[in-house]
């Protein structure tokens, strides 16, 4: 089942939902079935949050998965101050960011993602589009990786990143600046441009 | 157009997609339940008898130790009735 992306409107997401307050509550108390409801309510976000961690569905989806069992068993550190989307997205972040690392460890694996010769030059659609970004993102060491990632789909800024990730304001500028200059270079040394068309 | 200025466009477009995703509820279930920590007082009766056996091994080495003897000190001996 395809489901629209929606990480953006996850993480802007007003108020705390008063069904997720009742589902919280029963959860707490051992009501595996509210817990149920809040997972079919929050995994379409939850899983276009983790489609930019990685593009095989299977993966994706494990990753959905630990991200739910990481947030049952840590249900009562969530305070209920914001939204549970917003609780939902730092643990992804953290899942993702976990899953990275492991993979990035296991250098055959990143040296199998390189960018795809046939993307159509001119107008690539979103599928596209979000495979050539994810395969030039994945040359970029983890961390640097990540702050594009929620700066460039989740549209977060340098605090909402701090945020997420624990690291300090400072810290994520510096990942962002080096992360952008770094991407600049890989897509020069790519011809992103020629192969896009896009040089005029 | 930069480099940079195309995957910020690249960006626009891949927001767009649809992510594949499926009802993960009931593993979502499955994982809890195999992820739920074993209750407390089974661990606690192990860790118990662990310390109690480990505490008997302790005074039965310690008392060995002490009655033990020197196994070249029976040597001494036989090397004075040796001396003319």
């Amino acid at each position: 089942m395809a489901l629209a992306v929606g990480a953006t409107a996850m993480y802007n997401a007003p108020l705390v939902d008063e069904t997720d307050r009742r589902d919280i509550a029963a959860a707490r108390a051992g009501d595996e079935e509210a817990f149920a409801r809040l997972v079919r309510r929050h995994q379409t976000a939850v899983a276009s949050l983790l489609w930019r961690f990685t593009r095989q569905p299977a993966e994706c989806e494990e990753l959905v998965q630990d991200v739910f069992v990481e947030a049952y068993f840590g249900l009562d550190g969530y305070r209920g101050e914001g939204p549970l989307a917003h609780w939902l997205a730092r643990i992804a972040c953290r899942v993702g960011y976990r899953f990275w690392k492991k993979q990035s460890r296991r250098a055959a694996a990143v040296a199998l993602e390189h960018l795809d010769p046939a993307v159509p030059a001119g107008d690539p659609g979103p599928a596209e589009a979000g495979a050539l970004v994810h395969a030039l993102l994945a040359r970029l060491p983890p961390a640097e990786r990540l702050v594009l990632i929620l700066m460039y789909f989740d549209s977060c800024g340098v605090r909402e990143i701090a945020e997420r990730t624990g690291w300090t304001r400072a810290m994520v500028k510096m990942r962002a600046y080096r992360a952008r200059r770094r991407l600049k270079a890989i897509a020069r040394r790519e011809r992103l441009l020629e192969r896009l068309g896009w040089t005029s | 157009m930069d480099e940079l200025e195309a995957i910020e466009q690249l960006v626009v477009r891949a927001r767009r997609e649809r992510a594949p995703a499926g009802d993960v509820a009931a593993a979502v279930l499955v994982g809890i339940r195999a992820g739920r920590p074993a209750p407390v007082l089974p661990l606690s009766l192990v860790a118990a008898g662990a310390a109690l056996a480990a505490g008997v091994v302790l005074t039965l080495a310690v008392h060995a130790w002490s009655s033990g003897t020197d196994p070249q000190a029976a040597l001494f001996p036989v090397v004075e009735v040796m001396q003319p």
